[in-house]
């Protein structure tokens, strides 16, 4: 697939603008964390949730580019609440969509594409590597925003009016993760694991700070600002406005190191507790850089037009002219434009398991997940039943709560046929029916090659016959 | 067969949600295309509404004027202002390409009688004498002395004296040497031992030491000769009379000085004025209060001449309406014909300025025709009314200078006094995106001053698309209230609010313009009597308020 070209600057900032608008309002591309891919223990994926966790292979091979690919979403509102369907059309009605939405709402994306993985135990150790791409993003936008650009500022609701436009954040990353794991059965029941993650970032942009107070005078449309401002973008081609998809390959400026680390204990035969902390880590943004900083929070600033002079050249109107006053206007407010090198933080993880293995076969689980971001926290609870048919079969169900999402039914499997293993989850199972309707989706699926242990290998045990029958057969 | 599926049948059953799964996402990936297509979305029945301020600017009396070389903004003394058109100074000629010596000759033929020859060894002298006028380029012209830089005087005769021996002594009495102080004298040997048929003689003088004193000579710039004949005796028989031939020849006479009087002349000082104040003017005139015109004259003279101004031409023209007003500077129907200063006997090489202010004159009246130009023929005459008896001098470098102002306090009515400009345009933004634009005129105005206001909007061939204000006021700048006489000054701004909103229909005609004609009707407070002072400004600001559209694309 090749993305080429060159794109002006004008359209390239509605790009970037659409990529957060589209991703901010399309039910389609939101993602939620793993929390089910755990109960399907066979699949050494399960390793990205909890490094100590290894399902024991002597040797894993993921296939390139088909070894795991991940996306969803899971926001605080539904596609349903923003369009109406009446008959055959859709409607977009600004009142219904204001008052399904909350005073902030969320949204968390993430999109994880594994190019290559691998795995090898030697006795008590696993070694892993893995290289992924990964597009990870998470938003709050408030509803006063929205409502602003529904109704914007020249309409009698606002005219007049201090609105308050803070509380609106984004965090938003597309990295290549080179992660080379360990873990160790520390003994019979400990077992311990880590990953160290080295980031390659390729592009981010970042609201440190959103505060932006604004009040429009009905009486000659003048605007008073004040603003808080500290948006932090990198991005190959920021300052051309065209990038070419090379650049996503070698744009090396911007790294940075993660950590995961997770251990499991077999409290006994029936229950294992197990925790992990996953992308602990940030990344140093230090080329393609550009910030938009206010200069002091503190004032406001109104601007009130420009002298007409400046819309005329030779004493000819030249509306050519009105982009140098646009572009000025940013100077007006305080607001400058940067290149500082900046840090942001990735989206850590904590993963708290308790697992009930009700029989060998079957086993019960629990998971509790918090997600830290910046602005919220993102708690999660899941339960889910894991039937092994055999070492080589798993079925998964599971039910998982979090914000705004009480419904969520997933199923699972992983099977391993012969040395191939095929593995694909569904985090909410009705989703696919009524993507509309949903808050959340996650669907993750992959392909591996797996060589277990040669005392793993199971022999196939034929149905048991009766004595006399053996004796017969022996003859 | 074995198979996998067969060796254990719950593998079989395990199958089932396993197809469920991709069932489901083969299903969702259909019932996205249904979910979301947003081809099928409806148009809103709502646009939100974006405002935003465009203009804010502020304008003095040097604004709206600009950076004109053709006005001067002048502040009075009481902070008033006056607009002061003017045009470049005009120079005279010096006055010796004025006044000139022409090239010029004279000729004499005088029979000498000598009756009784003088006895060889004694000689005997006979006197004659002869005068010519130095003829002048003009009539009546006296001079007194001309002191000369330049010019030859050649003297050349002949004489059929048969003598062995004799000379002859010529005197110039006028023609006097500026050092010794003694006339001219020029001795011509007329031997003639061979008996030739004529003997000739022939002189040349540069002038240059020289000066013509006409001074105490009652018959005016007559040059008097005395020739002096003197003959010795010989044996050469008496062929009285004798002819005696002589011709006087002075050319290329300059002078540095001149004394006397010099009679008339005559130079011409002719230029226009551009009056700019009305050239954007399509209708109307003003009218001006009392002694709001001002014609002002400044002449630089350093001729030692009386000088009188006579206008030959002094109108204004108005090319709109094919108008002409003739203007007379001290009150209409009087002759326009004034006396500058000149320098006196004790100035002599000085410059000397006469300020003449012409408050009386019609050229206010005149603006009611928006004149735009200025026309002017100043004659200056040397001894207009002169005096022969009178003493002038001039110098070789005497000149004069003429400079012509008019300055135009802005003490004024104005009545619907329209004014048009044309601006080139080119506004190519898409308007689909717009549903509608309301510009928010806000204006602040401190001068007295009305404006309604019009843009028509037109294609390369000025052919009208559409217009600015379609409805409602065109009065975009109330005027400021005035005080009452003598100041008729503002007491305070005029605010008015103006919204003009322009529909999508309409915002395609105006995106196709190519140019953009600004016509204003402006008229004074109440029409009546404004004065403009130094400290008026008007601030104007402008908001839009924009309806977006939302588009399905």
């Amino acid at each position: 697939m090749k993305m080429n070209t060159n794109i002006t600057s004008l359209k390239y900032k509605i790009f970037l603008i659409a990529i957060i608008l589209v991703w901010a309002f399309s039910t389609n591309l939101n993602a939620q964390s793993d929390k089910t891919l755990y109960y399907l223990p066979i699949v050494p994926q399960t390793r990205n949730i909890n490094p100590a966790v290894s399902p024991g292979y002597r040797l894993y091979i993921g296939i390139p580019f088909l070894s795991s690919f991940k996306t969803g979403f899971e926001n605080t509102f539904r596609y349903d609440d923003i369009f109406q369907k009446r008959g055959d059309s859709l409607y977009l009605d600004r009142d219904y969509l204001l008052g399904n939405l909350k005073d902030k709402n969320t949204g968390n994306i993430n999109l994880v594409e594994e190019l290559f993985a691998f795995g090898i135990q030697v006795r008590k150790n696993t070694f892993h590597f893995r290289i992924a791409e990964i597009a990870s993003g998470n938003f709050t936008i408030t509803r006063d925003l929205i409502r602003f650009f529904l109704y914007g500022n020249g309409s009698d609701y606002y005219l007049g009016k201090t609105i308050d436009l803070g509380g609106n954040a984004i965090n938003m990353s597309y990295y290549r993760e080179y992660s080379l794991g360990y873990s160790r059965q520390i003994n019979e029941k400990l077992s311990l694991g880590a990953n160290l993650k080295y980031l390659q970032g390729i592009a981010n942009i970042y609201t440190k700070k959103m505060g932006i107070r604004l009040t429009t005078d009905p009486n000659d449309f003048s605007l008073s600002a004040q603003t808080d401002i500290q948006i932090n973008i990198s991005s190959p081609g920021i300052d051309n406005g065209g990038f070419e998809t090379s650049d996503l390959f070698t744009n090396t400026g911007n790294s940075g190191f993660a950590i995961d680390l997770g251990g499991q204990y077999l409290i006994n035969d029936r229950f294992t507790v197990a925790a992990s902390l996953v992308n602990l880590g940030s990344i140093s943004w230090n080329s393609n850089l550009k910030n938009y900083k206010t200069q002091d929070p503190d004032k406001v600033v109104t601007f009130e037009g420009v002298d007409l002079n400046e819309f005329f050249e030779d004493d000819d109107f030249n509306q050519d002219r009105m982009s140098k006053i646009l572009d000025s206007i940013a100077d007006e407010f305080g607001i400058k434009e940067l290149e500082e090198k900046y840090t942001s933080s990735l989206p850590t993880s904590l993963f708290l398991n308790l697992d009930y293995h009700l029989t060998p076969k079957d086993q019960f689980g629990f998971m509790f997940r918090n997600q830290f971001l910046e602005e919220v926290n993102w708690p999660s609870a899941t339960v889910a039943y894991t039937r092994k048919f055999t070492d080589y079969l798993n079925l998964m169900f599971s039910y998982s709560v979090s914000r705004n999402n009480a419904m969520n039914l997933g199923v699972g499997f992983a099977a391993n046929l012969g040395p191939v293993q095929f593995y694909l989850v569904n985090e909410n199972l009705t989703a696919p029916f009524a993507l509309h309707d949903a808050t959340a989706f996650t669907i993750r699926f992959g392909f591996n090659l797996i060589f277990p242990q040669k005392k793993e290998r199971e022999i196939e045990i034929e149905p048991e016959v009766p004595l006399e029958n053996l004796e017969n057969r022996e003859e | 067969m074995k198979n996998f599926f067969t060796t254990n049948p719950i593998r079989a059953y395990a199958i089932m949600p396993l197809l469920m799964l991709l069932f489901s996402l083969i299903f969702s990936c259909n019932k996205l295309k249904d979910d979301f297509d947003f081809s099928k979305l409806a148009k809103p029945e709502w646009n939100p509404e974006f405002a935003f301020p465009l203009v804010n600017s502020t304008f003095g009396i040097g604004d709206i004027f600009g950076d004109s070389t053709l006005v001067f903004i002048k502040t009075n003394p009481d902070n008033s202002l006056s607009l002061v058109y003017s045009a470049k100074e005009i120079i005279s000629e010096d006055a010796e390409k004025i006044m000139k010596i022409p090239d010029q000759g004279f000729d004499f033929n005088q029979e000498i009688p000598i009756e009784i020859l003088p006895p060889p060894g004694s000689s005997v002298t006979q006197d004659f004498d002869f005068n010519f006028q130095l003829i002048t380029d003009t009539s009546g012209q006296r001079l007194d002395e001309v002191h000369m830089k330049n010019g030859t005087f050649q003297l050349s005769g002949k004489t059929d004296l048969n003598r062995d021996q004799a000379s002859l002594v010529m005197t110039f009495h006028q023609l006097v040497h500026i050092t010794s102080h003694e006339p001219l004298t020029l001795n011509s040997s007329l031997n003639n031992p061979n008996q030739d048929p004529w003997v000739t003689f022939n002189h040349l003088v540069n002038l240059e030491e020289y000066l013509l004193d006409f001074s105490g000579d009652t018959t005016s710039n007559e040059i008097t000769v005395g020739a002096e004949f003197t003959i010795y005796g010989d044996e050469n028989p008496n062929l009285t009379p004798y002819a005696f031939d002589f011709s006087i020849e002075i050319n290329d006479l300059e002078f540095s000085k001149l004394f006397g009087y010099l009679g008339n002349y005559k130079m011409h000082f002719k230029d226009s004025i551009n009056i700019n104040f009305f050239e954007k003017t399509t209708f109307g005139g003003i009218e001006v209060g009392p002694g709001a015109v001002d014609i002002y004259i400044t002449t630089k003279n350093s001729f030692g001449t009386p000088i009188t101004i006579v206008a030959d031409e002094l109108y204004v023209t108005s090319g709109k309406n094919s108008q002409q007003v003739d203007i007379f500077l001290k009150g209409p129907g009087e002759p326009n014909i004034f006396d500058i200063d000149s320098p006196t006997i004790g100035q002599i090489g000085e410059t000397v300025i006469t300020n003449n202010d012409f408050s009386e004159n019609n050229l206010g009246e005149a603006f009611n025709i928006s004149p735009e130009m200025f026309y002017y023929d100043l004659g200056a005459i040397t001894n207009y009314e002169g005096d022969s008896l009178d003493l002038n001098f001039v110098l070789d470098s005497s000149r004069m200078a003429v400079d012509v102002e008019i300055e135009f306090k802005l003490f004024t009515a104005i009545h619907q006094f329209v004014v048009e400009d044309t601006l080139k345009f080119d506004f190519n933004q898409n308007p689909d995106e717009l549903d509608y634009v309301t510009f928010r005129i806000n204006t602040y105005n401190g001068f007295p001053l009305e404006v309604d206001m019009q843009l028509i909007f037109t294609d390369a061939d000025f052919n009208p698309l559409d217009s600015l204000i379609t409805e409602g006021d065109h009065r975009i700048l109330a005027a400021a209230p005035v005080s009452g006489p003598p100041e008729y000054k503002v007491t305070e701004p005029a605010h008015k609010l103006t919204d003009i909103t322009v529909t999508s229909d309409r915002l395609g005609n105006i995106v196709d313009a190519k140019k953009m004609i600004l016509r204003a009707s402006l008229s004074t407070t109440n029409s009546d009597l404004v004065r403009i002072y130094k400290d008026y400004n008007m601030q104007i600001k402008i908001g839009t308020l924009a309806g977006v559209k939302i588009n399905d694309n």
